[in-house]
């Protein structure tokens, strides 16, 4: 799989990220991250949580306890950081946007196939003309859905 | 420590193990297959060692695999650490 950041991006990501939601948790940043990217980058606490100690050791962003646990915000340097270089998430998010998974349409149709509870039970002549024609049907639908344009966020 | 950190820690943890499963994996069918070939030599005349070849052109692959599976760390994985210590003492 094609890795959506480049090396630093997602440091920079968070401080963008940290800049547009004011000062918030981990997961709540995680979720700032993953709303912008959209389902082609996977969040994990173990790549942000080693870059938010890394942003902190760095003395870009500061934390302090809230309830059981975090809460970071930008510090100074951090804010000018944000100043220097802003546009790493988008430019993140377009790459993900890019890299968007795609899949054969006979790959589902081989995945209907070969899953459907009744694949192996034999029919008598009217059922299977009964079922080419609900196919027939499915056959049609899924043509008009090819005919449309895909969306493109 | 946090629920944050805590997941970060246990996701980290979950594949380090991996890591050293697949290089274990590795481990078996490099012997087994090596295994064959001695047995295949033994029983054809045990003549000139070819077996060694494989055996050992396979075996550099293996140590390299060894190596980054138990002495290699990433930047995360050493920034992690660190905190993980810090976070015990």
């Amino acid at each position: 799989m094609t890795r959506v950041f480049r090396p630093h991006e997602l440091k920079q990501a968070v401080l963008e990220a940290l800049d547009e939601h004011g000062p918030a948790n981990g997961y709540a940043l995680m979720q700032v991250l993953a709303e912008r990217i959209g389902p082609t980058w996977r969040p994990s606490p173990g790549a942000v949580y080693p870059a938010l100690l890394a942003l902190e050791d760095l003395g870009l962003i500061g934390a302090t306890k809230d309830g059981g646990g975090r809460s970071y915000h930008l510090e100074p340097p951090g804010r000018a950081a944000v100043a220097r270089d802003t546009g790493t998430l988008d430019r993140v998010a377009r790459r993900a946007r890019s890299i968007e998974r795609r899949t054969d349409v006979g790959t589902l149709l081989d995945r209907f196939a070969t899953t459907h509870p009744s694949r192996r039970r034999r029919v008598d002549a009217g059922t299977e003309e009964r079922i080419d024609a609900v196919l027939a049907g499915a056959a049609q639908e899924i043509n008009a859905v090819m005919a449309e344009p895909e969306e493109t966020p | 420590m946090d629920d944050f950190a805590r997941a970060a820690f246990r996701e980290r943890e979950a594949k380090k193990v991996i890591r050293r499963r697949a290089f274990w994996l590795h481990f078996a069918i490099w012997a087994a297959t090596n295994v064959l070939l001695v047995v295949v030599w033994a029983v054809t005349g045990a003549g000139f060692p070819w077996f060694l070849f494989p055996l050992l052109g396979w075996g550099i692959g293996l140590v390299a695999h060894g190596v980054s599976a138990y002495l290699f760390a990433d930047v995360d994985d050493v920034v992690l650490e660190r905190e993980e210590r810090r976070l015990r003492d």
